[in-house]
């Protein structure tokens, strides 16, 4: 596996050579590249070798020349429970879904519940816009083999490998959930939106709860999953009307308690938590959110690069989260 | 391949996962969140997790090594 910052021409010329590929960058450049084996995805904002920056000119390019096989599929959002009937014995799978529509909605309120994803590594992204053109312009993904554009559906790369090759799924969360003695938050229904929750064992609106509590948005709600800490964050409180957004859903019944703080220093925190992991190349992502309110722009982070995205995909969508995918060859 | 006692206790219990597979970790802890809020649904849980280390031979690697 290998990734590179590469120009339109140098990217087309791995496409034609029949890499297998995943590719990020602007649309208007994903639209120029030629048909092959490749899947593509909107997003503006990298951390390269070089450090965090936006980039509208050159394509992040991951390259898996382990995969002896590879299989695009479109998956509409009618059809996510799908997902699974292509895995490819000891594979791992790719999807790439347009932020804010039907697709990326339904895949993150049904996939927790879907046990057939988690048999193997299925590790992707949200994909995004320039942050001044949030509302104006459609992210967008693209089925490389056909050269086809989607708003509003998942693309999904079924890899195969060859023998001795292992692929691994991890997160990185540089948050910690504040102790049991933090203000707990159970949901009664799953979604993207809340108006009342049972806040410390009381129904309360929690629009309103966070505001007069002068509470910092910037803090992911977190549960704890066996261990797996997942994170959702806060995109917007609306006391007047009572709403909260989210990035990703909530889940009903699930204990949310804050974050415990803001890390100083996102780009230490992300090369600390990755130094006892990092063993190889890896294909990952990371959130959006955290290279803002982490000021990563310009920071490199050491074991990490690649596209911060609106939303990370392990198995499930996750937000403020570094999402890798590491494939092992046998020694 | 895994008694019901034992998958009960991994579903029922809050037992360190942290050296299992993210996979298996998500997936049981959303068995667990599910049979806190409804626990009449422990015997189907059970069932579901031992589907899926049927399914899947790093489940039940992941289970293999917990503490019975």
């Amino acid at each position: 596996m290998k990734n590179e910052v590469l120009t339109l021409a140098e990217a087309s010329a791995r496409i034609v050579s029949g890499e297998i590929l995943s590719i990020a960058g602007h649309p208007a450049y994903l639209a120029q590249l030629p048909k092959g084996t490749w899947i593509g995805g909107s997003s503006h904002y990298f951390v390269t070798s070089e450090g965090g920056k936006k980039i509208e000119n050159r394509l992040y390019c991951t390259s898996f020349d382990e995969a002896k096989a590879a299989e695009i599929r479109v998956i509409a959002p009618d059809n996510l429970t799908d997902i699974a009937t292509g895995y490819q014995t000891g594979g791992a799978s790719l999807i790439l879904i347009p932020a804010f529509g039907h697709a990326h909605r339904r895949f993150a309120i049904e996939a927790p519940q879907n046990p057939a994803l988690f048999a193997q590594p299925l590790m992707g992204w949200v994909a995004g816009t320039a942050l001044e053109r949030i509302g104006q312009d459609h992210a967008i993904v693209i089925d490389g083999s056909t050269g086809q554009t989607y708003e509003d559906a998942a693309i999904v790369m079924h890899l195969g490998f060859a023998k001795g090759v292992t692929p691994n799924l991890e997160i990185v969360n540089i948050f910690e959930q504040a102790g049991d003695t933090a203000t707990s938050i159970i949901f009664e229904t799953s979604g993207f939106e809340a108006e009342d929750a049972m806040i410390n064992g009381a129904k309360q609106n929690l629009a309103r709860y966070l505001t007069a509590q002068n509470w910092d948005t910037r803090l992911p709600l977190i549960a704890n999953y066996g261990g797996a800490h997942l994170n959702v964050s806060i995109k917007s409180v609306d006391a007047d009307k009572g709403i909260v957004s989210f990035y990703a859903p909530v889940q009903e019944g699930v204990v949310y308690r804050p974050a415990a703080a803001l890390p100083d220093d996102y780009a230490q925190a992300f090369a600390a938590a990755l130094s006892d992991k990092v063993t190889g190349a890896d294909y990952s992502c990371n959130c959006i959110l955290n290279y803002l309110y982490g000021e990563m722009e310009g920071k490199s982070v050491s074991g990490f690069t690649g596209p911060m995205t609106f939303g990370e995909i392990a198995y499930m969508l996750l937000n403020q989260t570094l999402v890798r995918l590491e494939l092992q060859k046998a020694a | 391949m895994f008694s019901h006692s034992f998958l009960a206790g991994v579903i029922q219990s809050n037992q360190d996962l942290s050296q299992a597979s993210l996979a298996t970790r998500i997936l049981i802890g959303r068995l667990r969140i599910e049979i806190r809020n409804t626990p009449t649904l422990l015997e189907a849980k059970i069932e579901e997790l031992a589907d899926f280390a049927k399914a899947n031979a790093f489940a039940a690697d992941d289970l293999a090594k917990m503490p019975r």
